[in-house]
């Protein structure tokens, strides 16, 4: 499930950036359905993007 | 002659009608204007994982 979270520079979600240690803009997090940290982007170019998106949802197909 | 051209045209006409086809996609974000934890709470009873990008558009 693709979330788009705005921090507005620290001025909004900042329990949500706080609990994943965001330190910069954009970051893009993933996490199982339970919140738990998972993995971060890595390379941003399409195919890795893709390939990667692809490994978490492989593992967390959702009910 | 012309039916190299005709078929250079034709090779060419294709491989920009595949490029067209390719708009990047769309993804619908969750969150937007929404309660990010709400959301996270529906992806958690969903059983999904999440990808949240986390972002500073004020």
């Amino acid at each position: 499930m693709p979330i788009f979270v705005d921090c507005d520079w620290g001025k909004k979600n900042n329990d949500v950036s706080e609990k994943y240690a965001i330190r910069g803009y954009p970051t893009v997090v993933f996490a199982d359905p339970d919140g738990k940290e998972i993995g971060r982007l890595g390379k941003r170019d399409a195919a890795s993007v893709a390939a990667q998106i692809e490994e978490m949802a492989k593992k967390h197909p959702g009910k | 002659m012309r039916m190299r051209f005709v078929a250079a045209a034709a090779l060419l006409a294709a491989a920009c009608g595949s490029a067209g086809a390719q708009d990047g996609g769309k993804i619908a974000w969750k969150g937007k204007g929404e309660d990010v934890k709400a959301v996270m709470a529906q992806a958690k009873k969903d059983g999904k994982a999440m990808m949240m990008f986390f972002t500073s558009e004020g």
